[in-house]
Order: C-alpha cells, then structure tokens, then sequence
C-alpha cells in the first residue's frame, strides 16, 4: 500500500533522507521511531506529497504523490501531532465538514455515531472545537480518518502530549483501524506504545533507516536498547 | 468538495464576532449616511427649485429698466442636483452651485456647502458612498486577512491537503466564498444607501442604468481589495504579518492615496489664487477696453457685423444706439479673454485631475471614488459642465440684452426702458448633466484600471492558494 | 534595570527595519508638510499684503479727491463718491498658521469692502480652487500629528508584549526576575521619542521663521505631549489584554481607525444632520428677492430712508448717477432682509460647535486637533470670524455712506478719515478651549495607570 524505494530528499543541501526504502502493506503498522530531525516527518510529507524526493520514488496505492497528489491522498488519511480543526465549528460541524470533502455525505446521526465511537462523550460532539482538550481533538482525528475509510493511515507523532490513559484509549483505536485492513505509518518517540501497536518497528537515523524489526519478535526493553544504540552512534558521528 | 468548503467559510463568517461587529457599525453608518444624504438631497433640491423660481421672478418682475441695467441686475444659474448626489456627493460639496450671469465679468462658480462645515474630520465627509468604499474594505480586510494564514498557523491547511481536496475546488472555495459575501454585501448596502432614492419617484430609465453601474463597480472593487487580501494572507508568514500588510493596503487605499493624489496635484499645478485672477481680468479685460485703445477693434468689428447683418454701409445710417454697439463690443473683447483666463484655471484643475486620475492606478479604491462621482454625477466633469454652460447662456443673455438696447435704445442710451416682455423673452438656464457615454469616456483610465486589478489580484490569488494547498502551507 | 531595558530597546529599535523605514517615512512626511506650510503661509503674505488690481480707487487718491471738492476745485461727477470709498479686508496668516492649514483654501481670506456690496455678495469670487484637489486637503503637520503619529507608533509596538508571549521569551524572562511594565514602557518610550521630536523640530521651525508667541508654541507641543500620552496608554492597554499578535494588531488598528477616522467623519456628519444651517440657495434667493423689491419700489424706498433720516435734504446735484442709489438702498435692504436667515445660521453653527464639542471628547483627535487649530490661528473659528467681521464693516461703511449716497452728496474729509481701516481681531480663545487637551491628558495617564497594573500581573 505505502511503498518508498531508495528515496533521497535534501533541502538545500542537507540530506533529510538517504536510500530510504520501505513497504507498509494493507492491515499492517509500520512505527517509525527515531531523534529529532531523523526524517520522519519528511518520510510523512513525501507521502502526503507536500514535497518530492530527489530521487527514488514514493507510492500508495500504486500512485506518485508528486505527480497526482490529489488521487494519493485521497486514499490517505492524516493525523499529524496536533489534530488541525476549525475552533469555531463544533466537532460535529468539523466532521461533517471533512466527511463531504472525502466526498460522503453521511445523516448527523451516522456522524455522532462515529465521533462516539472515536471515544468522544455524546454531550461533547456539539460544542465548538475551541473548547477541546488536545485528547479530545485527537478523537476527532481519529473519527475524522474512520470516516474517510481511507486505504492507508499516515499518524505524525499523534500521542506527544497525551497522559497516559488517552494514549491507551488511542491506541486501542487504532487497533480497529488495522482490523479494517488499513495500512498504518506512524512516527512517533513512544517506544511502549510502538510495541503495542505496530506489526513492525523502523528505527530511523540521520534520515536513514537503519533497522527494522518485526514487534512480535521482539520486548519494549529490547527495543529501547536498539533505538540508544543506534542515537550512541548518531551522537559519535 | 467546492460545496462543502463554501459551506465551512459561511459558517465560520458567522461565526466571525469581528464580522457581525463591523457588519452592524457598517449598517449603522450606513443607514445614517443614507437617511442625511436623502435629507439633504431634497432640501437643497427644493432650496433650487425655489431659487429658480425667485430668480424667474424677480428677473421678469423687475419693472421697467434699461437692459444694461438689467444686465447688471443679472440672474443666477444654479447646478442641476443630481438624485444620485444623495448617495455619492462627490465633489460638489467642494465646488461652488451657482452661477452669477452679469455683465463685463465671467464670475467663478459661488456657493460652496463646505464652508458651512464647523470642524474638518481629517477624512472625506460621511456619505453613503465613502461609507460603502472605505468602511465596507475595512470590514473586507478585516474578515479576510487570516483566511489562509489561519489555516496554515493552524494546521487545517494541511489537513485540508491530506484531504484530497483539489487544488481548484480550494481556490474556488476560498475565492467564492468572498465573492459571495461581498456580493450579499454590496446589494445590501446599495439597497440601504439608495433605498430612499428606490421609494421616491424619480426618472427610472438613466438612473436606473447609473444605480446598476454603481452596484456592478463597487462588487468589482470590493471584490479585487478582498483577493488582495486573500493573496497577502496566503503569502504571509503569519497572520499578524497578514493583517499588518492588509491593513498597510487599506490605508494606502482608502486613506493615503487620495491625501496623496491631491497634494501631488497642488504641487505640480498649484491652484491659481484668487487675487491673481482678479487682477488678470481688471488688466486684459477691462483696463484696456475702457480706458486704453485695445477696444478699437472690437468696436470696429462690432459695428462692421451690425452694418453687414443689416445691410448698409454706415452703422450711424440704422440709428440704432452706439453705447450698446460699445457694450457688445466689450462682450466680445472681454469674452476672449475670459476664454484664455479661465480656460487656462480650467486647464489647470484637468491637470490636477489627471494627477487624481493617474494615481488611481495605483489604487483601486481612489479610481472606484472618482468613476463613483462620475455616475452620480456629482464629479468635476459635471461641474465644468456646468460653469461652461451657465457662461455660454451669460453671453447669449447678455447679447440679446444689448442687441435690444441697441435697436431700440435709439438715442436715448442708457435712458432707454425696457419693459416685461424683453425679460420674458430672454430664456431660462438649463442644461443637462453628462451622459453616461462622456462619463465612461472621461473615467476609461479608471475603469480600465479597476478592471486591471480585479483580474490580476484574482490571478495573484488564485496562485498564492493554489500553491499553499499543493504544499500545505 | 529600566536603563537596561532602554539600552536594550534602543538597540533593537535602531536594527529592526520597520522601525527605520517608519521613521524614515515619518521624517519625509513632516518635511514635506513643514515645506508646503511654509510654502503656502508666504504665498498668503503676498497675496493679502497687495491691493487687488480692482480695488478701483485706494484710500489715499479717494481722500485726496475729496480734499480737492472741499477745497472747491472741480472734479469728475464720480470722483470721492462714498460708493467708491473701498476697504480691502485681509485674515493675514497667524504665526503658526502654517503648521494647521489644512482646509484653508476652503475659506476666504480677503476681500473689498465698499457701497457696492452686501452681505450676498461680500466674498462673491474667491472660489478658484480645484475641487476635486480641495477635497483631499492638504498634508500638514496637524494631521501629520493627529492621523499619522498613531499609526506608526501602533505599527512599532503592537507587539511587544504578544511577541515575546508567542515566542515564549516572555516566561523565561519572568523567570530571571525581568519587569512587563519597564519592559513596556522602555519600547515605548524608544519609539516615541523620535516620533515627538520630529514634529517638535518642525514647530520650532515654523515658530522661528514666523516669530510664534511663545505661548502658542507652548499649546502646540502640550497637545502633541497629551496626544501622544494618549496613544501610548491606548498601545499599551491594548498589546497587554491581546493573547496573540493578530488580535493586538486588529485592536490596536479598531481603536485608531474609530478615534481617528470614523469617529471625526461620524461627528461632523452628526452636527450637519442634527443642526443644519439654512441653504445658501435659499439665503441667495432671499438677497435676490429683497433686491428686487427695492429696485421695483425706489422712489418709496427712497423716500421712506429720507423719512428714516429727516435731517437730509434733497440734493439737486444730477450729475450723479441714480443707480448709486438704487444700489445702496438694495444693499441695506438685502442685508435687512438676511440678516434673520444669517442669525439662524449663526445659532445653527453655535448648535454645531456646542454638540461638537460636548461629543468630540469621544475623540481625542478632534480635540487635539481643535486645540492645535487654536495655538495655530486656523480653522473654522478663525474663518467665522473674519466673516463676522467683515460684515460687521460692511454694515458700519453702509450706515456711513448712507445718507451721503442717498442724498447724492458726499461725505466730509473728517468724516471719512473717521472710518478705520479693516484690521482682523483673532477671535479670543477662551482658556476652556484647551480643557480638552487636559481631559486627552488625564485619559493617557489613566490608561497608562491601568496598563501598568495589567503589566504587573501579565504571566
């Protein structure tokens, strides 16, 4: 579903990715871990076709998001660190709003009905987005991707700043995701997490990919042993 | 997708508090300049008409008098009043309704109702039109300078990217949703500013043209101030840089650019004082005639148009009265005069307006506030055309006064009388303002540079959002 | 510490480049009004300080004739008639006037006073000016001070808290024990400063080439200082309740756009709406019409002011022309029969500036500028005034001449030597004039007081 081959970008001169090749198939996760400035977030928006590689070439689905944007995205739904909603709309009205743009046109009720099943409380889905705690508006995220039933799940860092119970919770949403055969990309610096929801974890370093390991065969502590080795050698280089 | 965008805008403008604020002081000004401007539309309109009947009166009632005399006791015209004028005064307010028709002097037009002002607001007066130019960009600016720097401060910009939202839908969206609410805007505040005007009677057919040119102009303008905006706000780095440049626009626009205009024009081409002028006509036209020898001509060429109109060879032959062959004469001496004076004050004044005019290029809002007067007719074409046809009807008035005087004057000069039928025959002023072909004529510069920056803002904005889109910020 | 922050400031306000390119317009501005005030102020100097060239007959030949008739030598029928005897009233430019002449043009500042005239036809030809250039205005060092100082200062600083807010200096700063209120106050003394200095230059200069009152001078920079505490007061309220930049920029600009543009439009409007004068129209209507009744009825009217004045006698001399009658009995009755239309006016007008007044404190621009037009000699109280006073001439000159004209005689020597010539009288600006700039100035400062209490608790 998510396919990049030997992908180079830089921008003016500073290398963001060096040979990154990955695949994420349909119903699996792929977990991008890694530093700051790793290239994750580059990996996102070369997808999201907001940026062209250098050189290589990136799919989803079969389709360049370079060359047709539009097509690519609209099999992609996007969940990026904080959930970008209009303040002055309700959840509901956001909902809707983004529900037409994916080109359905769903009753309030089917609308409610997926923001409850998002995890938000039923009395909260008609009150403007403005008074949302960051929990809240990751839920509509999350419902606003669910109402899309895009191919593939593109999450940037989606739980920085959640308290632990609302990552839990967002986590076990997306465990339906995957259970509906989506392909799942998600960057992110929580190891424990990582491990519970993905199929596979990459490590990525100075824009490299530089390990890749299948989440069953290995622990969290394994895991975080892995990901310092490889920064110890990021801070050496 | 484009109907769910413009779905999101409508419900986000009302949502908007600065809109509705804005939207009820605009309704607010709005209402009150429309109701002034209807007062005084028809105050000063019946205040001419009576002045036009006090002047018939007085003129045809003036008993028995010598038409010399009766040139010096002269009659007024006065400036045709628009019904436009009630919405757009233009400059009317700043230039004088009447004309003294005497005899020997071509007077400049008198009567300015700025005068009567007790304190100069540092801005135009508060008409129906400026209230719709300047308060309705304001509020355009306002609305519109975070539309695209909001989204992109707030992430929805990207998300709507993530979307799959096309490219085109999105500037459609984001451009139509303007057009729509400047459109609702328009209709609304002309409905309000010309609704006295709609109640009353009036001449439908010009005005009706006029009404719809001055809806069709002020949409286009709104509409290319609020791309600009759309553009400024899609190309800031932030919505406090957008609104700082939107604002630096709008003064530039709506504030600056007719300050500027007019002290450009007053210093390229300074006004000709007053006293300079009087001098001028005491020393070309009158001086000279009556006391050195330049009138000779004059009279020579005066008497020798009498002897061929009447066929004869000796004027003394038709024993008509010479004084008032002499006053003719001074007419035509003096009228050459005043043409070159006054043609060249009015030369003057064009060239001050051709600086206004070639400034509004650089602003569409000035060219919108001078093509807007031009409709109206309230604007400086009219005013010439006023003060050239009050003058051409002074001299035929003056004429016929002295072509009667002489043929019936005899020898008794300016003993002679003249009784009511010689005042009821002289005619009454009238003229008709501009048409609308003049208008646009005179006004192509501005409309071509309304048009100009209606399509190349709409250029401007149509790529600055599609480029935000296809990067996502 | 405020020291610190004042180095600090400076430094920054010398390095950011919308500062220089503010100030740099800002100066170009102040040069460019300072240079046309003054341009303008000579040009008026050499306009009313020469005679018009229509002025038939100055006052030393006139008297000089007169002399002559009463010493029995002969001449012309016409020469020393009291028709002729002509006054040229001139409104000379003030010391300051050229820092506020802004809607000058607009009012005359000259004319000839003589028999021949009526209060319809005093200041019949001045009206030359390009209208559409007349409305513009012109740019002076008033409105240099009352619309532009504002702007730039909002430009410069309303930010200065909202930006280190948003970049989150602001805590750290908290953090090492830093003050918002020198903080605030530091930035905006740094940008004031050059902005009240550059005006202040050009007072001085406007005061030395045209030896300005010391007193005058002194109302011009008060008005600037109350002004710009104002300003100050409003620029720091407003950037210590805004949470973003946007909002501190949008308010900031709310506040400037209603003080000094709606609010002035919306009271001068209101005035005119609420108290409307008379129409000139109709005023000009009424002249024409007592004119003309006058001129119907001569011999009656003739008769009546020879019944109004019974120690006349019927004078034999023909060589007089009649119409220097008939003019003169139409001029008194044309001024007879507006004088009521022109007291209405006058009470309207006294209606408007009262309303003007009472509601211009919503403004403190219109204050301000009205005090800066007092200290200046300019504006719509000065115009009024030398109109008050030249038709009060007028109506003296007319009642000298009177009996002479109507008599068609003509006035002893000692008589006309009598009459003084025109000398304007600026009106007396009472000292409550200027309460209003006291009233912009306790508003600065209330406004800073609560500026400095926000400040104190900003986190």
């Amino acid at each position: 579903m998510l396919v990049a081959k030997a992908v180079r970008k830089t921008y003016g001169g500073i290398v963001a990715l060096e040979d990154l090749n990955l695949t994420v198939e349909s119903g699996s996760t792929l977990c991008l871990l890694g530093a700051n400035g790793a290239g994750k977030s580059t990996t996102m928006n070369l997808f999201l076709g907001f940026t062209s590689p250098d050189s290589g070439s990136i799919e989803v689905d079969g389709l360049s998001p370079s060359r047709t944007p539009e097509a690519a995205r609209r099999k992609l739904s996007y969940i990026p660190e904080n959930v970008s909603l209009y303040p002055a709309l309700s959840g509901l009205e956001n909902l809707r709003f983004f529900d037409q743009l994916s080109g359905h046109q769903r009753s309030d009720g089917e609308l409610t009905e997926i923001l409850v099943s998002s995890g938000l409380i039923r009395s909260q889905v008609l009150q403007p987005v403005a008074q949302y705690s960051k929990g809240m508006k990751q839920k509509v995220g999350l419902a606003i991707a669910f109402a899309k039933g895009a191919k593939a799940l593109l999450l940037d860092e989606p739980l920085s700043g959640l308290d632990p119970k609302a990552s839990s919770e967002f986590t076990g949403r997306l465990r339906q995701f995957q259970e509906t055969g989506c392909a799942v990309l998600m960057a992110t610096h929580d190891i424990f997490r990582a491990k519970e929801c993905a199929s596979t974890i990459g490590i990525m370093r100075a824009g490299q990919l530089v390990e890749l390991l299948d989440a069953s065969q290995v622990d969290a502590q394994e895991i975080e042993r892995i990901y310092l080795k490889h920064m110890r050698e990021d801070s050496a280089i | 997708m484009m109907g769910a965008l413009l779905q999101k805008e409508f419900l986000e403008y009302r949502r908007d508090r600065r809109l509705w604020l804005l939207g009820v002081l605009l309704f607010l000004l709005l209402s009150a300049a429309s109701l002034d401007g209807w007062n005084r539309f028809q105050a000063d309109a019946s205040a001419r008409a009576s002045a036009v009947e006090v002047d018939r009166k007085v003129w045809v009632e003036q008993g028995d008098n010598n038409p010399h005399g009766a040139a010096h006791f002269s009659r007024y015209a006065f400036r045709p009043l628009p019904v436009l004028s009630a919405f757009d005064p233009g400059v009317f307010d700043f230039a004088g309704a009447a004309f003294w028709m005497e005899a020997h002097t071509q007077n400049p037009t008198s009567l300015r109702r700025v005068e009567d002002v007790v304190v100069h607001a540092p801005f135009s007066s508060l008409s129906p039109a400026w209230v719709v130019l300047v308060a309705g960009s304001l509020l355009v600016a306002t609305v519109l300078f975070s539309s695209v720097s909001r989204e992109r401060e707030n992430g929805t910009l990207k998300a709507l990217a993530a979307s799959g939202l096309s490219a085109r839908d999105f500037v459609v969206g984001k451009m139509g949703a303007p057009t729509v609410l400047i459109f609702l805007l328009v209709v609304l505040a002309m409905t309000i500013a010309l609704g006295p005007l709609l109640l009353t009677k009036f001449n439908p057919e010009p005005t009706a043209i006029r009404v719809l040119m001055l809806l069709v102009l002020y949409f286009c303008v709104l509409l290319s101030f609020s791309f600009a905006v759309l553009w400024i706000s899609a190309c800031a780095r932030s919505s406090g840089e957008a609104f700082n440049l939107s604002a630096l626009l709008w003064i530039f626009f709506a504030l600056a650019s007719p300050l500027l205009a007019g002290q450009l024009a007053t210093t390229i081409f300074p006004d000709i004082d007053e006293q300079s002028l009087r001098n001028e006509i005491q020393l070309k036209a009158q001086t000279p005639f009556w006391v050195g020898s330049a009138g000779d001509d004059a009279k020579a060429a005066q008497e020798r148009a009498v002897e061929e109109e009447f066929g004869v060879s000796d004027f003394d032959s038709l024993g008509f009265d010479r004084e008032a062959l002499v006053l003719q004469a001074h007419e035509e001496f003096a009228n050459k005069v005043y043409d070159e004076l006054y043609g060249e004050l009015q030369a003057r004044h064009r060239n001050q307006d051709s600086v206004q005019r070639y400034m509004s290029v650089l602003s569409p809002l000035l060219a919108a506030q001078r093509i807007s007067a031009g409709i109206a007719g309230t604007d400086l074409l009219a005013q010439w055309d006023f003060a050239d046809s009050a003058e051409q009807h002074r001299r035929e008035i003056i004429e016929l006064l002295n072509r009667d005087m002489m043929i019936h004057g005899a020898d008794k000069g300016f003993s002679y009388m003249a009784d009511r039928s010689l005042w009821e025959s002289i005619p009454d002023y009238q003229t008709s303002a501009p048409s609308l072909k003049e208008v646009v004529r005179y006004y192509f510069i501005e409309l071509s540079a309304v048009c100009v920056w209606l399509v190349v803002m709409a250029y401007l904005a149509f790529r600055a959002l599609k480029t935000s889109l296809v990067r996502g910020q | 510490m405020f020291r610190l922050h004042l180095r600090r400031q400076w430094q920054a306000y010398w390095s950011e480049k919308r500062s220089l390119i503010s100030l740099g317009l800002y100066i170009f501005l102040a040069l460019w009004a300072l240079a046309g005030g003054i341009n303008w102020h000579l040009q008026m100097i050499n306009v009313v300080s020469k005679p018009p060239a229509d002025m038939i007959t100055d006052r030393d030949t006139w008297l000089a004739d007169l002399e002559r008739v009463e010493s029995g030598e002969t001449v012309s029928a016409y020469a020393a008639r009291p028709m002729a005897m002509t006054f040229l009233a001139v409104q000379a430019p003030s010391s300051l006037a050229s820092l506020a002449y802004r809607h000058e043009s607009i009012h005359p500042h000259a004319t000839l006073i003589n028999g021949w005239r009526n209060e319809s036809t005093l200041f019949r030809r001045y009206e030359v000016q390009g209208a559409s250039a007349l409305r513009a205005g012109q740019l002076d060092l008033a409105f240099l001070v009352t619309v532009i100082f504002p702007l730039i200062l909002i430009i410069l600083c309303f930010d200065i808290v909202t930006r280190e807010k948003e970049s989150g200096r602001l805590r750290l700063y908290l953090s090492q024990g830093g003050s918002v209120v020198e903080l605030v106050f530091a930035r905006l003394f740094v940008v004031v400063t050059p902005l009240m200095v550059v005006p202040m230059l050009c007072v001085l200069a406007a005061a030395l080439a045209f030896s300005a009152p010391f007193g005058h001078v002194l109302i011009w920079l008060s008005a600037m200082f109350v002004y710009a505490l104002f300003w100050c007061g409003v620029v720091a309220c407003v950037a210590l309740w805004s949470n973003r930049s946007t909002s501190a920029a949008l308010g900031s600009f709310v506040v400037w756009a209603l003080i000094a543009v709606l609010l002035p439009s919306t009271v001068q409007f209101s005035a005119q709406a609420l108290y409307p004068l008379p129409s000139r129209v109709s005023f000009l209507s009424e002249a024409r019409d007592a004119e003309a009744a006058t001129r119907r009825n001569l011999d009656q009217r003739a008769e009546a002011y020879m019944a109004e004045h019974p120690d006349l006698v019927v004078s034999t001399d023909s060589a007089v022309p009649a119409y220097y009658r008939a003019a003169y009995l139409a001029n008194i009755d044309v001024n007879n029969h507006t004088a009521p239309l022109i007291r209405a006016a006058e009470e309207q007008r006294s209606s408007q500036r009262r309303f003007v007044k009472a509601v211009g404190f919503l403004s403190p621009a219109l204050v301000v500028q009205g005090g800066i037009e007092a200290a200046s000699g300019t504006g719509v109280m000065y115009s009024a005034a030398f109109r008050r006073q030249a038709r009060s001439f007028l109506n003296h000159l007319l009642n000298e001449i009177g009996p002479a004209t109507v008599n068609a005689s003509r006035i002893s020597s000692s008589k006309a030597r009598k009459i003084p010539e025109f000398i304007f009288e600026p009106p007396r600006v009472p000292l409550g004039a200027y309460f209003g700039l006291v009233w912009v100035g306790c508003l600065g400062l209330f406004l800073l007081i609560i500026a400095k209490r926000k400040a104190s608790h900003v986190s």
